[in-house]
């Protein structure tokens, strides 16, 4: 097995991306994640549905590091992530957006964005305290591009609080892909959107897209799911019920169930 | 010296959280600084690093263990701590003889001739040089402190905690780091305090001065260190000095406090009237360009 180093980090070649392991979470009585086993090669995307409440976004909490997990194993490619702090989560290389958007409303779209830099491997005392040499600048420049590229560049003096709401979206994938992640995490980035703003949120995520980049997506949208991704997940009640390509996820039995409900008269 | 201490309060409303405290490192360093002068005659300049370094670092001490709690309990932890600092000093003697007189803190008598300004010729003038020097020199640190990723960081944490943490930086030790500090920038008021007026009792920390340190913060606004400023210069410059007001200067000030937080809870100079500012001043500056 070969290794290489990104980073600070030592990491094996042979390992998937992502590797979760049978995790279990529950809260007091309700199960929300049951078993799960889920496996991602690098540079796949992968759309999760599901109802709601079925364990969507407690997945990416367990992946984050925000909950802790009852009993399983999570593996980032082949190193044991499980359990770790939300702190040193984002330093392993995973970053995330949040469904009910998490920003700083008191700072600029600019700072929003520059922001997520201060933990990255590189920053130095000197560039925390006085932020003006020129490693600085440049860093302030990968900022720029990345405002240019998600399209926020005219309003990155405005505060990110009086955003509307697609333009908050895209500020929070701004702020998870100036990490440059490995696993980028998107809950709903497209909630609360008209078809033409979805489309145009599609699109940008096409075109961040990096090929060894692994992306799960959360959407409710089909549309742009099987417009992206390469395979889908659906959860129901915390359980797996069907992994797949998107075709064959539409035809799926226990899919239609889940969303429809059964059908009395063939069942 | 007021506004030393007014913004130490700020400094850690940045990071959110409300003391109640900051007194109390004013009142260490205003002890400390004093005794390193009165009694071991050490140079003024020593007694003011002496007294903020005390201060600092039993700010770190108290904070270490206080900043596990969160908000409301928080201030409460900060406000016990700063009475037991004030009721130990009712008690606290320790009074050696100095050229034939006894020097050190006595009680609640206080703490009489910290005498070191006029003994070592620091002319009224140069004092007050002096306390202004220190003043910019604070404010300075506090704009650099503004465009810098450290104050983005004091800032982020005050916000939201949790997403800080999602952004892979220890938030609770950059709160730590945040009341070492405010510690520290109340230390230099409680030295400069106790040189200027020769003489401080345990009387003067109450919780009052905690109390009106916060107050000048959420007054003046917590967009920029110039807030807290302006919360002082409202109090005391216009407050103490309009004779209208004079019996009434608590009531005027408890009632603007109010109406503040019912208008403006983040004071006149928030954070979206600097950014407007700021903007403003852009424009300006480009139109002339």
């Amino acid at each position: 097995m070969k290794l290489q180093f990104t980073g600070c980090e030592c990491v094996g070649e042979g390992y998937a991306m992502l590797e979760v392991k049978n995790i279990s979470r529950s809260f007091g009585g309700v199960q929300a994640i049951e078993k799960l086993n889920l496996t991602l090669d690098a540079g796949v995307i992968l759309g999760l549905i599901g109802p709601n409440g079925s364990g969507k976004t407690t997945l990416f909490n367990v992946l984050t590091g925000v909950y802790r997990v009852d009993k399983g194993k999570i593996r980032l490619r082949g190193k044991d992530i499980t359990n770790s702090k939300p702190k040193e989560i984002i330093r392993f290389g995973i970053a995330r957006t949040f469904q009910n958007l998490r920003l700083y409303k008191r700072m600029t779209v600019f700072d929003n964005v520059w922001v997520a830099q201060h933990s990255l491997p590189g920053i130095n005392l000197r560039d925390l305290i006085l932020s003006n040499s020129k490693r600085e600048n440049l860093r302030r420049q990968e900022v720029q591009n990345l405002l240019e590229i998600t399209g926020l560049i005219e309003c990155s003096d405005q505060l990110a609080g009086g955003l509307p709401l697609p333009q908050q979206r895209r500020l929070e994938l701004a702020r998870a892909l100036i990490r440059s992640p490995d696993l980028l995490l998107l809950d709903e980035p497209a909630g609360g959107m008209t078809p033409a703003e979805t489309e145009e949120m599609g699109a940008l995520i096409k075109k961040t897209a990096v090929p060894e980049r692994t992306c799960i997506i959360i959407e409710h949208k089909m549309g742009l799911l099987s417009d992206l991704c390469q395979r889908l997940c659906v959860l129901n009640f915390g359980k797996k019920i069907a992994d797949g390509e998107p075709k064959e996820i539409f035809k799926h039995p226990d899919v239609i169930e889940a969303y429809l409900g059964r059908n009395q008269f063939n069942a | 010296m007021i506004a030393f201490i007014a913004l130490s309060a700020y400094l850690l409303l940045l990071v959110g959280e409300i003391s109640f405290g900051q007194q109390a490192f004013f009142a260490i360093s205003a002890y400390g600084s004093g005794m390193v002068t009165a009694i071991w005659s050490w140079p003024f300049w020593a007694g003011v690093l002496c007294g903020c370094i005390l201060g600092g670092l039993s700010a770190a001490l108290i904070a270490l263990p206080t900043l596990r709690l969160r908000g409301l309990y928080f201030s409460i932890a900060t406000l016990a701590f700063a009475e037991m600092v004030r009721l130990t000093f009712e008690i606290f003697r320790f009074q050696v003889e100095v050229d034939g007189e006894m020097v050190g803190p006595n009680g609640s008598d206080g703490f009489r001739n910290v005498r070191a300004v006029y003994e070592q010729n620091i002319s009224p003038l140069d004092y007050m040089l002096i306390i202004y020097a220190l003043l910019s020199l604070v404010l300075l640190g506090f704009i650099i402190l503004e465009r810098s990723r450290l104050g983005s960081i004091f800032r982020m944490v005050g916000e939201d905690p949790l997403l800080t943490e999602m952004q892979g930086l220890n938030a609770t030790g950059y709160k730590l780091l945040a009341a070492t500090m405010a510690g520290f920038i109340a230390g230099i008021g409680g030295a400069l305090y106790v040189h200027l007026y020769t003489y401080v009792e345990p009387k003067i920390f109450d919780v009052m001065l905690g109390v009106h340190s916060l107050a000048y913060g959420l007054i003046g606004g917590l967009g920029t260190a110039l807030g807290p400023l302006i919360g002082v210069a409202i109090d005391i410059g216009l407050l103490e000095s309009i004779r209208i007001t004079a019996g009434y200067r608590m009531i005027v000030f408890g009632g603007l406090v109010a109406l503040l937080l019912i208008f403006r809870p983040r004071g006149i100079l928030d954070e979206t009237a600097v950014h407007w500012l700021r903007m403003r001043w852009r424009r300006l500056r480009n139109v002339r360009g």
